[in-house]
Order: structure tokens, then sequence, then C-alpha cells
């Protein structure tokens, strides 16, 4: 994990004999994670909406190319947060 | 080409979810074309900007701003937001659709990805339709709003922006007074 741009939380927090540094690449890091589980689901709810749009309106063969991309988004969706927990932590 | 069609007359292959067995589709409309010109531009910045920005602005990348280790992570980012963007915009336009049938109209809205609404009303519901084309653009591409009263709950339907409003116009109103024709001769019919 990089230590770039250390915040001292020592100021503000009085126990000295505790180091409290933490880097804001970290506190980066734990964020884009969770914003990425949080995308996850909202691509898989993509793929769900193609599909309740195709039951409202079906226009033969267009939807399945349309929901071939939502699915497309979704494991994409997917593999780039695979590959930032691996690449990142 | 039915992906980018915006006036569809009695299509082949289309139907919605509450259509009856003998209920003919008229009508299939979405927005004209031209009115996706915004987004297809924004998308079209989207993806270019940071190729241009390494081939006019600087000779790094544009992720190359962020530490070495977070560049590649947010090109990533930026392509898949990117492709969710256009995704998403053309999902809202190809299926906010107005369907006129040759017993009702339906209007189809899907705001955002998450929130649907479909209103329809009856044809003999219809007291009054009415249609503007106003603006360069419309006027050059001949797309317009169809505004249609009724008697129901729901008084009044809007077509925003669709293509040949002239043709639908006329077409609803023959449908209306072919109903209003039949009713009447039931009516006296009746008597």
């Amino acid at each position: 994990m990089e230590t770039n741009n250390p915040l001292d939380l020592s100021i503000i927090i009085p126990f000295p004999n505790v180091n409290f540094t933490i880097s804001i690449w970290l506190v980066t890091e734990v964020l884009l994670i969770i914003a990425f589980i949080i995308y996850t689901g909202f691509a898989a709810l993509v793929v769900k909406q193609v599909y309740i749009m195709d039951e409202a309106v079906s226009t033969g063969g267009v939807s399945s190319y349309l929901k071939t991309f939502a699915w497309m988004h979704f494991i994409a969706a997917i593999l780039v947060f695979v590959f930032v927990v691996l690449y990142l932590l | 080409m039915v992906a980018f069609s915006a006036f569809l007359e009695s299509p082949k292959n289309v139907s919605f979810e509450s259509q009856e067995k003998d209920e003919a589709i008229i009508f299939l409309l979405r927005r004209h074309w031209l009115t996706n010109v915004p987004w297809i531009l924004f998308s079209f910045v989207l993806l270019t900007f940071p190729l241009l920005y390494r081939a006019i602005l600087s000779n790094d990348s544009f992720f190359s701003l962020l530490p070495a280790k977070y560049a590649l992570v947010a090109g990533l980012i930026w392509y898949l937001f990117s492709f969710l963007f256009i995704l998403e915009n053309y999902l809202i336009w190809y299926f906010n659709v107005y369907i006129l049938t040759d017993k009702r109209i339906i209007d189809m809205d899907f705001y955002g990805i998450i929130h649907k609404k479909v209103s329809e009303t009856p044809l003999r519901n219809i007291e009054d339709s009415t249609y503007t084309v106003s603006g360069i653009f419309p006027t050059i591409f001949d797309f317009g709003n169809i505004r249609i009263q009724t008697a129901a709950e729901s008084p009044e339907f809007s077509f925003e922006q669709v293509p040949h409003p002239a043709q639908v116009h006329d077409r609803i109103n023959d449908l209306i007074t072919d109903i209003h024709k039949t009713r009447g001769g039931s009516k006296s019919g009746n008597k």
C-alpha cells in the first residue's frame, strides 16, 4: 500500500504512543472499491431493465443486441472491479 | 434501419405488453433522431477527450495527471462510464415510444434507467388533437409535438418531437372520426 501524502491524525487524536498516520490513497482505494461494488450492482440493474423494457415493447432483432450490450457492460464492470481490487490492493 | 428509426408505420415484428390479439399497431413513434445529437456529441467528446488531450494539449496521457498506479484504473473507469452513458441514452431513446393502434394510444416513458411510466387511452376518449412544429430544425427536418386532449382521467397526451406530426395527426383524426361515426350510427340504430 502506498503512503504518499500521509494524513497525520495524531494532531487531532491525542494518543502519543499510537501511530494514526493513514494514506489519502488508501482512503481513495477503499472509496473506489465501495463505488465499484455499487456500480456493478447498477450494471446488473441495467441488464434487468433492458429485459423489462423489451417486455414492454418487443422490437425483434434489435432487442437481442441491446441485451448483449447490457451483458457486456455488466461483465466489463465485474472484470474492471476485479482488476481494481487485484491491482490496487 | 429499425435500430435508428423514429417513425414506423404498421411495423412488423413489433409488439407491446398489453397488446390484444386483434389489435394492430398503426404507428410506433420515437423522438426524432436529431434530438439525440447532443448526447451523441457528448459521447464523442467522452471517447476522444483522452486521445485529443494527448495529441493537442500535452505530450503525456490525460490520465498521467494521476499517480502512475491509478492512471490505468482511471482510464478503464473513464471508458466504462462512457460506454454506460452511451448505452443508457440509447436505451432511453429507443424504449420511450408512442404507439398508435386501431384501438388506443399508448405513451411509454422510461425516465433514467429505473423508472417506467405507461399511459394509455382508448381512441373513443380522444376529444381533440393539435400539433405544433416550431423552430428551425423541426421545420427543416419535419418533426414536432402532438397534443391529444382526452376525456379520461389523464387529460392530455403529448407526443414530443415525433417525425411527420401532420401525418400522425391526420391519421389520429381519421380514426377518431371513424369511431364517432360508428358510435353515432350505433346510437341512432338503437333508437
